[in-house]
């Protein structure tokens, strides 16, 4: 008969609570939505499909290690995890000792900050062997807003939009149908949360060069920008609405530091200056300021194309002071800080200095991450010499894939943490098997650590299966590698709890522990809200307990004059320039499911290049014709889909295909598909100062028409 | 599988049921296949192309997301303009390859059985939809539109489309990739009111909600209901109906409420009907019609009858399988006999190596899609034998293959020379803001297919 279970997904944001049927061998059949929970509701297709990766026959399964040159494809022989801890920790002990502790680069990719246990270990890897040099996910995903969100409120912020409750709902840069939602975590209901902003009188309107699929008669239109404006648009916007009156003066005055300089700067940015740049109308720009101060509760929410992009910073910080200063932040309605795991506690920005990186020493903010576009010259110029890869791809992920496969072919060590031999690990000395989500305890991690759940709450879930073979979870990988380097490690304390020591730490506050959640009914606790209004007491940290409406860090560090000076080179630029972004769809979630037959189907099995009518015309090109897409950084070459949400000199393409040399995957090196990486820009200049964000989003190319290659 | 030399299939047809079958052949894990696809006409994709209606790009997505994604992969080649029983025979096939999957559709269709059905002017929808998407076989179909009015038997989807495509303004259908000749017989034509006759009742429509609802839709077209009598809008629904039939009813309350006084053109959904007699002196002119009476869900035949005034009558009343020669045919089903899942069968023996699917395999119904687990079905059959050892092995190896097609066939269509049809068609359409102009003569297509 088997039994059921309940879990919750672990790839985004929502982690939507799921059930896995367990039939009578142990091994999981078949993964449901849980629509009993009340964060459920329907699990998108990635959730639901995560069987095909969990089942996957490619999967790592033992250590492994290399037997021949990283120049060849690779030979690896399985071995045992007690001859391989101390052989890796050998190999890393001289590694340092020859070239340095920073020599050791290590990178960090998404799915521990999804692993409760993994999560709080794997980041202090790196600091306990003495090294600085850190890459990671966060650069080309959101280090931006952690930056920004700090410098303003003293500590890093997760301010989410009321959306149960708003009016107006702006949304820039984020496509929720496809994504479900980043930074803040709402239970996957079809969409209804938009919809009902409009059924109740309010309006939706997303910014975005493609209509993308959230966009629909039910929800709101978009206003089709051009790519890596939106910060003009976002600074048009804040004047308009200061123009007409539409500040909260008295809250700006009552928790708003140099308020005046702020002004000063939105002064600069009319409708009128921006609106060809943007390319959208004057009145576009201006129907938005009007819509958000006619609403009773508005928020303004930025996400991943605009972090993308050249100035995340000074957009993010232009997002939160619209909130701020038009009297919607803390207000029902408006964006709010929900409660999480821990309250804000005051974050210097800057954790030290990197010396010696190509351009020189670098201040490391408190994220620790170093722009990940100087990684090939830091490994060229010898550097860095070994590369720990824990949960990431980045040969895949971060931009210059083909400078990264030579650099990379340099180094004296690489290992790999992952549940596959992904294209990194390809070139990796040593692989290390870890768990799939399915495969071990957890409790909900990212979104509550942060605080960004519309629904406070806290889930449990037992390990569906035991893990396989020799698989092991990211906390114990990285608890044992430790021990073995002779470093403190979780595994040192009797009372370890498994690794729950710290979440029980948090969670006891709430009078809950990991043993408690057990006993509730879907292992989930829910934890009160706090009142809206309490976001300032709350989140800004600073001394003065002000938020600080116009960053010095930003002066100090050129932002503002940048972000001019960008206006400017797009003010020149040629009327056609053609530009490329990164697209979220319902199949791909960056790399990790690149290897899922289910989700490598039809058009899913290449990773076309998505061009409007317009451009497509203009080039003679049809749906399905062969193209070369090139910058001054590389070339790829793939089909064009043409499809009309495209905004005409916009281009669009999904990353984590192109592994073609990831030989162990059967699915992704046969359909390897291209990699948008490729083209992007690489090495100085090519990322944003402070929050070292890649630019990855409206960069101009070329595309021509190649022979059909079938 | 994967390790030994790769599985060599034929698949004839290259509609959605053999393209889905190909998707599922391309997509088996560890399975190493070559695929030939045998189509008898220069161009892909089936009805798709050729049944589709034109004012319907979206069903046609299927194309370029789809099956154009398994139609290049570099295992599977095109053999265009190649028609088995002529250029090859069925027992060839079957020692050639290590399996065939007949996906060739329904060609014929079901006959009303009335006197008069052969008179001219009246025929079946099927050829009707074949003439306006420009199927070279039925271009030179003579479609008299001079009559103000046309009366379609069947009230199905293809009945609806029939009807929309005779009343779309003139401006709507030259958005489209319809057949000029098509656009230009419309424009030349009298056709004023559509007669949509149905067996059965208002509530009993063959018809799909979103084609229905379509009907509300069309510029300067009437559709009045007749023949029913629908209930008055505040009287409660009967509340065992399914939801499809509840929508249906709200949608024909809706229309009949409707008052369009400028219309042009009217589209008559006459319920309650069935035709007795066509009649005329060479030609149609009139149908003899009989009203029904709906008696436990059945349509049973009164006394009262009457005639309309027409000039063409098509019926829709479903499509049929044709027998393929060299291959078991189920009368009594249409359809190539089979197991029910996907082998051929003689008889109750299976023939080996010999598979279909689609409509030729479970008969005229479904959409699309439907054809995806049908075809699932039927690889799954063809990998069952192969695991089972039931097969013999292919005799030729893919260039003994191409060279005796080639030889056979010197016009044969390959892709490359497919790709040169369609992007002469797509260029022609760009040019004129459609998605593509259709070539409708053999010859022409050959001449792109095989020129500079």
């Amino acid at each position: 008969m088997g039994t059921t279970k309940t879990t919750f997904c672990r790839i985004c944001e929502p982690a939507c609570p799921m059930k896995a049927e367990i039939g009578d061998d142990g091994q999981i059949k078949k993964l449901r939505p849980n629509t009993d929970h009340p964060m459920g509701g329907i699990p998108c297709n990635k959730g639901l499909s995560f069987l095909d990766i969990h089942q996957d026959p490619d999967r790592l399964n033992w250590p492994m290690k290399r037997l021949n040159s990283r120049h060849e494809p690779s030979k690896f022989e399985p071995m045992t995890w007690d001859d391989a801890l101390p052989e890796i920790a050998e190999r890393i002990h001289a590694l340092q000792a020859k070239y340095g502790n920073n020599s050791l680069a290590f990178y960090v990719g998404n799915p521990p900050s999804f692993d409760v246990r993994g999560g709080n270990v794997v980041y202090y890897m790196a600091p306990s062997l003495g090294t600085k040099t850190i890459f990671s996910a966060g650069t080309q995903d959101c280090n931006n807003k952690v930056f920004t969100t700090a410098a303003m409120y003293g500590a890093m912020a997760f301010i989410v939009p009321d959306l149960p409750k708003t009016n107006y709902f702006l949304c820039i840069g984020a496509n929720p149908r496809a994504s479900h939602w980043t930074w803040v975590s709402v239970p996957q209901d079809g969409g209804q949360i938009l919809k009902d902003i409009k059924n109740r009188g309010g309006k939706v309107t997303f910014v975005n060069p493609r209509r993308i699929e959230a966009s629909t008669p039910e929800t709101g239109d978009t206003l089709r920008i051009k790519p890596d404006t939106d910060v003009y648009f976002l600074a048009a916007i804040s004047h308009e609405i200061y123009k007409r009156g539409g500040f909260n003066e008295a809250n700006l005055a009552k928790y708003g530091k140099k308020v005046d300089q702020y002004k000063a700067y939105i002064e600069k940015w009319p409708a009128s200056r921006v609106a060809r740049v943007c390319g959208l109308s004057e009145q576009d720009i201006i129907t938005v300021a009007e819509d958000i101060i006619a609403a009773d509760g508005a928020a303004v929410y930025m996400s991943t194309g605009i972090n993308q992009g050249r100035n995340g910073n000074i957009a993010c910080w232009l997002t939160e002071m619209i909130n701020f200063a038009t009297g919607n932040l803390g207000r029902e309605g408006g964006t709010y800080k929900p409660t999480g795991y821990h309250e804000p506690a005051a974050t210097p920005l800057f954790s030290g200095e990197y010396e010696g990186t190509p351009d020189g020493t670098l201040p490391v903010n408190f994220l620790g991450a170093l722009p990940a576009v100087l990684m090939p010259e830091m490994i060229d110029n010898g550097s860095v010499k070994g590369l720990v890869c824990i949960g990431g791809n980045p040969l895949m992920t971060m931009s210059g894939e083909r400078q990264l496969l030579d650099s990379y072919k340099k180094l004296e060590f690489i290992l790999s943490i992952d549940i596959l031999p992904n294209a990194t690990s390809e070139l990796a000395d040593y692989m290390l098997p870890a768990t799939d989500f399915l495969e071990r305890e957890d409790t909900t991690s990212f979104p509550m650590n942060t605080g960004c759940s519309l629904i406070p709450m806290v889930q449990y879930t037992d390990a569906m299966v035991e893990p396989a073979h020799e698989r092991k979870t990211d906390w114990w990988i990285a608890a044992s590698l430790l021990k073995a380097l002779g470093k403190p490690s979780p595994l040192d304390d009797d009372d370890h709890q498994e690794g729950f020591k710290l979440i029980n730490s948090f969670i006891e506050k709430f009078d809950l522990s990991v043993e408690k959640l057990k006993d509730l009914p879907h292992h989930t606790a829910f934890i009160d809200e706090k009142p809206k209004d309490s976001v300032y007491d709350r989140q800004i940290v600073h001394p003065d307990k002000k938020i600080d409406c116009y960053p010095d860090v930003f002066t100090e560090h050129d932002l503002y004059n940048r972000c001019e000076q960008i206006f400017k080179q797009l003010e020149a630029e040629p009327e056609d320039t053609l530009k490329i972004i990164s697209m979220r769809t319902t199949h791909m979630h960056n790399s990790w499911l690149n290897n899922s037959p289910k989700l490598r189907k039809g058009i899913f099995s290449d990773n076309c290049l998505r061009i409007s009518p317009e451009d497509a015309q203009k080039r003679s090109l049809f749906d399905g014709d062969w193209v070369r897409v090139f910058t001054e950084h590389g070339e790829m070459k793939c089909r064009i889909d043409v499809r009309d949400d495209m905004r005409e000199g916009t281009v669009a393409m999904t990353h984590g295909y192109g592994q073609n040399d990831a030989h162990a995957l059967k699915i992704s090196s046969s359909k390897a598909g291209v990699n948008m990486n490729k083209i992007l820009p690489i090495g100085s200049g090519a990322y944003e100062p402070l929050s070292y964000m890649s630019w990855m989003c409206g960069v101009p190319v070329e595309v021509e028409k190649i022979p059909d290659s079938a | 599988m994967s390790d030994t030399k790769p599985y060599r299939i034929a698949i004839v047809g290259t509609g959605p049921s053999g393209m889905y079958s190909l998707a599922h052949l391309i997509e088996e894990r560890n399975l190493n296949v070559e695929v030939d696809l045998y189509e008898r006409l220069p161009t892909p994709w089936g009805l798709v192309r050729s049944g589709v209606a034109p004012d319907h790009p979206e069903k046609k997505w299927v194309v370029d997301r789809q099956f154009d994604y398994f139609f290049k992969r570099p295992e599977v080649r095109f053999f265009g303009n190649t028609e088995v029983g002529t250029h090859v025979s069925v027992e060839e096939l079957s020692d050639w390859y290590d399996g065939v999957i007949y996906a060739v559709g329904a060609s014929s269709d079901t006959k009303m059985n009335v006197p008069g059905e052969d008179l001219p002017g009246c025929w079946a929808a099927r050829e009707f939809v074949s003439w306006y998407n420009g199927h070279p076989d039925y271009r030179d179909f003579g479609f008299d539109l001079s009559h103000e009015r046309a009366v379609i038997i069947g009230n199905g989807n293809v009945a609806l489309d029939v009807a929309r495509i005779l009343t779309l303004p003139e401006s709507e259908l030259r958005k489209t990739d319809i057949a000029d000749h098509t656009i230009e017989a419309v424009g030349n034509g009298n056709l004023k009111e559509v007669v949509i006759l149905g067996r059965r009742g208002h509530m009993q429509g063959a018809f799909n909600n979103p084609e229905l609802e379509e009907l509300e839709h069309i510029e300067g077209v009437e559709v009045l209901i007749e023949g029913s009598e629908l209930p008055p809008e505040d009287e409660p629904v009967d509340e065992n109906a399914e939801w499809e039939a509840k929508r249906k009813l709200a949608t024909l309350q809706r229309l009949k409420k409707r008052k369009m006084p400028e219309a042009e053109k009217r589209i008559i959904l006459h319920f309650l009907a069935s035709p007795l007699e066509v009649l005329g002196d060479g030609k149609v002119e009139k149908l003899r019609v009989v009203r029904n009476e709906l008696i436990d869900g059945r349509a049973v035949a009164t006394d009262d009858i009457t005639e309309i005034d027409t000039g063409l009558v098509l019926r829709a009343i479903g499509y049929r399988g044709y027998p393929f020669p060299g291959l078991p045919f189920d009368d009594s089903r249409g359809v190539i006999a089979n197991d029910g899942i996907g082998r051929i069968t003689d008889g109750d023996t299976p023939v080996p190596g010999a598979y279909v699917t689609g409509w030729i395999k479970r008969g005229p119904r479904g959409i699309i899609g439907s054809n995806k687990r049908c075809s699932r079905d039927t690889v799954r059959c063809w990998l069952e034998d192969v695991e089972a050892g039931k097969l013999t092995t292919a005799s030729k190896t893919g260039e003994e293959v191409y060279a005796i097609i080639k030889e056979r066939q010197p016009e044969l269509v390959e892709r490359p020379e497919w790709l040169k049809i369609d992007h002469s068609e797509r260029v022609a359409g760009r040019q004129q803001d459609r998605p593509r102009v259709k070539y409708t003569v053999v010859d022409d297509m050959l001449k792109i297919a095989h020129g500079d």
